[in-house]
């Protein structure tokens, strides 16, 4: 397979007669390493252990709480997924809007959510939906952001409709 | 009535766009020609006529008279439904060679490419192309006659 990049340690031995590549999987790895993101790998873990994974569990929960509980008083608004111990993700649909519409329009107010199938068409089509809206939580997001996103929500069903 | 050219209609809807100030305006009346767009009658919404790469489901159908194509278009979505009312107002009527030479650059010029997410905007152009493609089909198809 030919190389596709070339520089650093891909090279193995240069004449004026011909080249050799190094071997795999150097051969494919042109450039300078991903060093950046190996050293910061550490205090990402560190930041991680230093809030403790059951307080980042407790915080998604209080967030995916307060959202689903908002959420339903959306009219129309149906939940894709409903175990008690999931984690903070929130699929849903909207009786009469398009996920794609929704999402544009959340967009336009920079708010981050997926729309469309997922990766996994064939259980749309189990559930005849053209896609879900989905809303993720995280550690760093906050109970504003929630609110945000209902208002924001409230407001694209009422343009949409 | 007078005849827009393709240019003439581009630069309609870009002076049309240059009155928002913001784009919740521009996606306000873009969901307006949506919902104003006419229904594509039942019997066009078949499998061949659909729009490849499309997050949202897109029937695109095309009819060739008197030298000139006419299309009709829905979606599930109405967003994309008005960016498709907005591709039929610029496109249908015209010759295919107008069509196929048109640059479609309002497109950018009210800054719909920039603003949608790359897949979003991959669909706009996908549904460009399938108006382009059945322009260049009918072309054939008079060389053919």
């Amino acid at each position: 397979m030919p190389v596709f990049a070339g520089g650093g340690e891909m090279i193995k031995e240069v004449t004026f007669e011909k080249t050799t590549y190094n071997e795999l999987p150097y051969k494919f790895e042109a450039g300078t390493p991903n060093i950046a993101d190996a050293i910061a790998l550490k205090p990402a873990i560190d930041y991680i252990n230093k809030i403790g994974k059951s307080n980042i569990r407790k915080h998604e929960d209080l967030l995916l709480n307060y959202a689903t509980e908002k959420l339903r008083a959306i009219e129309g608004l149906q939940i894709i997924g409903d175990n008690d111990h999931k984690v903070s993700v929130l699929s849903f649909v909207i009786s009469g809007v398009h996920p794609q519409d929704i999402g544009i329009l959340l967009d336009n107010k920079g708010i981050a959510v997926r729309t469309g199938h997922h990766c996994a068409e064939p259980l749309m089509n189990r559930f005849c939906i053209p896609g879900t809206i989905r809303a993720s939580f995280a550690l760093y997001n906050t109970i504003e952001e929630v609110d945000k996103l209902i208002e924001g929500l409230n407001r694209a069903v009422k343009v949409l409709r | 009535m007078i005849e827009n050219s393709i240019e003439q209609t581009e630069a309609e809807i870009v002076d049309e766009f240059s009155l928002f100030d913001s784009w919740d305006g521009k996606y306000e009346y873009i969901i307006d020609l949506g919902k104003k767009l006419a229904p594509l009658p039942d019997e066009h919404k078949k499998d061949e006529n659909k729009v490849k790469g499309c997050q949202s489901t897109v029937w695109l159908a095309a009819d060739y008279r008197d030298g000139k194509v006419f299309y009709q278009a829905e979606s599930d979505a109405i967003i994309v439904k008005g960016l498709i009312s907005m591709l039929i107002r610029v496109l249908s009527g015209h010759t295919p060679d107008e069509i196929l030479n048109a640059n479609m650059d309002f497109i950018n010029k009210i800054g719909m490419t920039s603003h949608l997410a790359q897949t979003r905007s991959n669909g706009l152009l996908a549904m460009v192309r399938q108006m382009k493609n059945y322009a260049l089909a009918f072309k054939s198809l008079k060389f053919d006659a």
